[in-house]
């Protein structure tokens, strides 16, 4: 189904978001925050949670028994949250030795090719879970020097470290900075973290105080939203501009099937309403559309010839 | 100096890439000063495995089938979408002025569509944030004003790794280049680059 910009919708979008932190920085609190959350409690991170924001929380100790609370939970939650993604990627590791023979090493380890097969199913998950909640992985974090400075690196098995990035919309690094706590949504060179759809850079979260409601999340997704279809609104004049300034510029260039023609075309396409990056694009067209046909720029004579007169 | 020499010198994203690699890596001054003195480098395995990369990649965009079987068919099959139509190696230049210097910036877009500048990379070893620090892109902001957003699209060999990034984000471009004529100074190389990157036009 092609959609039009002016009839995006982005009400229904559901999001993929990584917060990391250190150990007791309040993370899993932190996700119960989310809408209608449903916790995967595979780090017992429950019972640290202050009884006032407990949740309902699934608790498996295989991937399978995962799945299926995952299937359960369709239509009744909004949000699913997995505490932690390390966790889950080592029940995947064990599921993979157990299902798939090729995962194991002759030695007893795990192969290359299981790694192939975690890789391949976490990004089949994360792709299900979207369809029907927002999803929310948690990681611990560990410091590391790099060179001078300190990184906090996710807790994760090393190979699909970057892998659990990719179907984020965002990445955040809760941290505590002067007392207060912090999501650092822009990479630094101290973590790493994702930023999108005008949420970025650090987003103080307000300290919990007692019988108030645990909804950061909520708020910032509502918010995530929010600006998709701001920013929509905003694009769609440039990308209509964009749109027929391609349309009409493709014409221009295509037309040309004559050296005396190029520079007309060429200033054609300049005086065109432009949006976004079309000039360019149709400049660079241009160059490539002279350069098939064979023609050149005399700059004694302002206009392209045949190549070699 | 000669007055029918240009007093405009090049500026790539090439050149500060090597710069920065080679505060970054041991092994990277060598290859830095090769690249300011724009002497060949002898491609290493992992830049020719990017080059088939792109290659092959650029094929199927123009056109060419790819089989099922074929090593890159998954990752190219997920670039294809968001490629597709993209005006490829689109070349911009702009002038600017740094500390009462006169620069050309130059750059080579591996593909530029609807306002999003692309650029892909074939990294066996990918961290997430690799490019954090690259001046490649704030370069193609400064190339682009009218560019919304730059992306990396990482192929690992398996798997495509996106990492995004805003003209509101970045370093202004001005700033890396004052940076680095610095330290051509602190390492008395300004000549090397006088010598070797003065502008044609």
């Amino acid at each position: 189904m092609i959609v039009k910009p002016e009839n995006m919708n982005f009400s229904d979008k559901n999001i993929i978001m990584i917060i990391s932190g250190l150990p007791g920085v309040g993370k899993t609190t932190l996700a119960l925050s989310a809408p209608d959350v449903l916790l995967i409690d595979a780090d017992e991170g429950m019972a640290r949670v202050n009884p006032e924001h407990r949740k309902d929380s699934s608790i498996c100790k295989t991937y399978e028994e995962l799945l299926e609370d995952i299937k359960a939970a369709e239509g009744r939650y909004k949000t699913i949250a997995i505490d932690t993604g390390g966790a889950l990627i080592e029940m995947m590791k064990d599921w993979a030795m157990r299902t798939e023979p090729a995962a194991n090493k002759k030695n007893g380890g795990f192969s290359l090719q299981g790694y192939g097969v975690i890789k391949s199913e976490f990004l089949r998950m994360s792709a299900d879970l979207r369809r029907k909640f927002n999803v929310i992985f948690l990681f611990h974090t560990t410091r590391e020097k790099n060179g001078d400075e300190d990184f906090y690196e996710i807790v994760v098995e090393g190979s699909t470290r970057s892998l659990v990035y990719q179907p984020a919309d965002l990445a955040a690094y809760c941290h505590m900075m002067n007392g207060e706590r912090y999501l650092g949504f822009t990479p630094t060179a101290n973590y790493n973290a994702k930023s999108a759809y005008g949420i970025k850079g650090l987003v103080r979260v307000p300290e919990l105080k007692e019988g108030a409601p645990n909804n950061f999340l909520a708020k910032l997704f509502a918010q995530v939203k929010a600006n998709l279809d701001a920013e929509s609104n905003d694009l769609r004049p440039q990308q209509e501009a964009y749109d027929k300034a391609m349309a009409d510029g493709r014409a221009i260039i295509n037309g040309i099937d004559a050296p005396e023609k190029a520079l007309e075309a060429l200033n054609a396409v300049r005086g065109l309403t432009h949006g976004l990056t079309s000039q360019k694009e149709l400049e660079a067209a241009f160059k490539a559309r002279v350069k098939e046909l064979g023609y050149t720029y005399d700059a004694k004579a302002k206009a392209y010839v045949e190549k070699g007169e | 100096m000669s007055k029918r020499e240009s007093s405009r010198f090049l500026i790539t994203q090439s050149l500060l890439s090597a710069w920065r690699w080679s505060l970054i890596l041991e092994t990277g001054y060598d290859d830095f000063l090769k690249t300011l003195r724009r002497e060949p480098i002898q491609p290493n395995k992992a830049m020719l495995d990017g080059i088939r990369f792109e290659n092959c990649l650029n094929a199927v965009l123009d056109g060419a089938e790819i089989e099922p079987t074929h090593e890159w068919y998954k990752p190219i099959m997920e670039l294809y979408p968001t490629l597709y139509g993209a005006q490829q190696q689109a070349s911009p230049s702009k002038d600017i002025v740094v500390d009462g210097i006169s620069f050309v910036l130059y750059g080579k877009l591996d593909f530029l569509k609807a306002g999003v500048i692309y650029d892909t990379k074939y990294s066996k070893t990918y961290r997430v944030g690799k490019y954090i620090g690259s001046p490649q892109h704030p370069m193609y902001f400064a190339l682009v004003p009218e560019a919304r957003e730059f992306q990396y699209k990482i192929c690992d060999g398996k798997y495509i790794y996106t990492e995004t990034y805003r003209p509101d984000e970045v370093e202004p471009i001005e700033r890396t280049i004052k940076n680095f004529m610095d330290f051509l100074d602190k390492m008395s190389l300004v000549d090397t680059f006088t010598a070797h990157w003065r502008s044609k036009y």
